[in-house]
């Protein structure tokens, strides 16, 4: 009889074999990101900045959102926003660590907009403008989530950073496909671009626009697992 | 009996099926070329757990693209077609001194190519698809699927790396972030002449594996990272009748 569950340990083991409550993809994005500067505002991300990001959806993961989510009939967008600089760290004058206020509403969004007879995503010039972020904010909310713990850290002589933090998914349609276990999760990316020094400069970002900006959105795994060594797989079946 | 051998049979074959499975492609829109923003994976040989490299370390990184610029050069291939994948294998070398820790426990730098010390980008059409997902990865890469199940199938275009930045940082509040800044050219390839070779931009999103807030433990050991982003268009080259080109000066 073991034998012939062999094959079904060997998949049990396979399917078994990543880390213990191992994160999961929800979503990638591309796009781009701007800043406002308060008043009096000496430098990137001072106190009370504001900081936006908006661009694409790019791709989702198929177990979650695969069969609600049609790129051949919508297209899809993120904004954040609401998200101000609530202190920073300067480090040689060169390493901005921005913490963003928990109570000025950070949010991100992510929205569905149907290809035939929606508004296309225009990046434009010198954002905010006439199509930015208006044409990234139409159509439907498909997921949203309140955008707290953000922070932004950014080399302005590599013109290069990063940025994260917690995103607990509370509004869309398709939140209902998310179980609630894995609603509360988080947000991460990479920045690379305009403000470089030293690093190579990058034409392909619009003008007023300050970087590329990529990312993911992840979420805890719903079925924690661990990694078992054969014989302590086959030891619960004796 | 035969009942319980088809259930066994069920359920390897829809292990396979998901180990498989992309995530659903979306769009891709210009400046941007090319979309990698699933799943990517990178190693390094032998294999380096953290985000701290020293000089001489060869990184690979292997992935899969989600979608293409419909209106580019590259919009009729079709990245969810289910009988085609399109993967990437990066090859790269850190670069001497190796990681610099810039800010003392805030901050990594490691250069992985230079124009000295250029890396490789190769983009291959496979058919059928065959390349692991997260959840099907083994340990210990180079291992069974990796990089091999990446690089099959034909070479559609190939580039040289002559810059490429990972910079890791830990902030105020512990959370690590990652990210990736690179140049290229493509060099060669079946679909390098719609192409061409101008620089091109490619980036951004770099998540190292390890138990602290922004980091995944998505990944079996060996491997050091999850690579996400996107590549930028080059200047296109335009194909052209020599009648035309005669009539652009007269």
């Amino acid at each position: 009889m073991n034998r012939k569950l062999l094959p079904l340990f060997f998949a049990a083991a396979m399917a078994m074999a990543v880390p213990a409550s191992a994160d999961q993809f929800l979503l990638g994005f591309n796009g781009f990101d701007y800043h406002i500067a308060a008043p009096g505002s000496t430098h990137y991300l001072d106190v009370n900045d504001q900081y936006f990001s908006l661009g694409y959806v790019t791709s989702v993961d198929p177990g979650l959102l695969g069969a609600y989510v049609d790129f051949g009939v919508n297209e899809y967008t993120y904004y954040m926003f609401n998200l101000k600089v609530a202190s920073v760290a300067f480090w040689d004058g060169n390493f901005v660590d921005a913490v963003f206020s928990n109570v000025n509403g950070g949010r991100t969004r992510y929205y569905e907009d149907p290809i035939s007879g929606g508004t296309h995503g225009v990046y434009g010039t010198a954002p905010p403008n006439l199509t930015a972020p208006s044409t990234f904010v139409n159509g439907n909310i498909a997921l949203g989530g309140k955008t707290y713990n953000f922070e932004v850290t950014y080399d302005i002589s590599l013109g290069q950073g990063d940025f994260g933090g917690n995103m607990d998914l509370d509004e869309g349609v398709d939140l209902v496909y998310i179980p609630v276990s894995q609603q509360p999760g988080w947000i991460l990316g990479g920045l690379s671009g305009t403000h470089s020094l030293a690093g190579p400069p990058n034409p392909s970002i619009p003008a007023g626009y300050d970087h590329q900006a990529t990312g993911q959105c992840r979420r805890p795994n719903a079925t924690p697992s661990t990694h078992k060594t054969w014989g302590a797989i086959k030891a619960l079946y004796r | 009996m035969t009942t319980r051998k088809l259930g066994v049979a069920a359920l390897i074959g829809v292990l396979a099926a998901g180990a498989f499975t992309a995530p659903v492609a979306a769009q891709c829109v210009a400046p941007v070329l090319i979309c990698f923003s699933g799943d990517n994976y990178a190693y390094e040989t032998p294999n380096n757990p953290t985000y701290i490299s020293v000089t001489g370390s060869p990184m690979t990184v292997v992935g899969k693209i989600v979608s293409f610029d419909a209106a580019s050069p590259l919009g009729f291939l079709n990245a969810n077609m289910p009988a085609k994948e399109y993967t990437f294998v990066w090859t790269l070398t850190t670069i001497a001194p190796g990681t610099i820790e810039t800010i003392l426990g805030r901050q990594w730098t490691t250069d992985y190519a230079s124009s000295a010390q250029p890396g490789t980008f190769n983009i291959y059409e496979g058919s059928p698809p065959d390349a692991p997902t997260t959840a099907a990865l083994l340990p210990n890469p180079p291992s069974d699927g990796v990089p091999g199940n990446f690089s099959n199938g034909t070479l559609i275009l190939s580039a040289s790396i002559n810059f490429f930045r990972v910079i890791v940082t830990k902030n105020s509040q512990g959370r690590f972030g990652g990210s990736f800044n690179a140049t290229a050219s493509f060099t060669g390839g079946t679909l390098y002449p719609l192409i061409g070779g101008n620089v091109f931009n490619f980036g951004t999103t770099w998540i190292t594996t390890g138990p602290a807030l922004g980091q995944t433990t998505a990944l079996p050991a060996g491997f050091s990272a999850i690579v996400s982003g996107k590549s930028d268009s080059p200047t296109m080259v335009k194909a052209s009748t020599w009648g035309a080109i005669k009539m652009l000066y007269r």
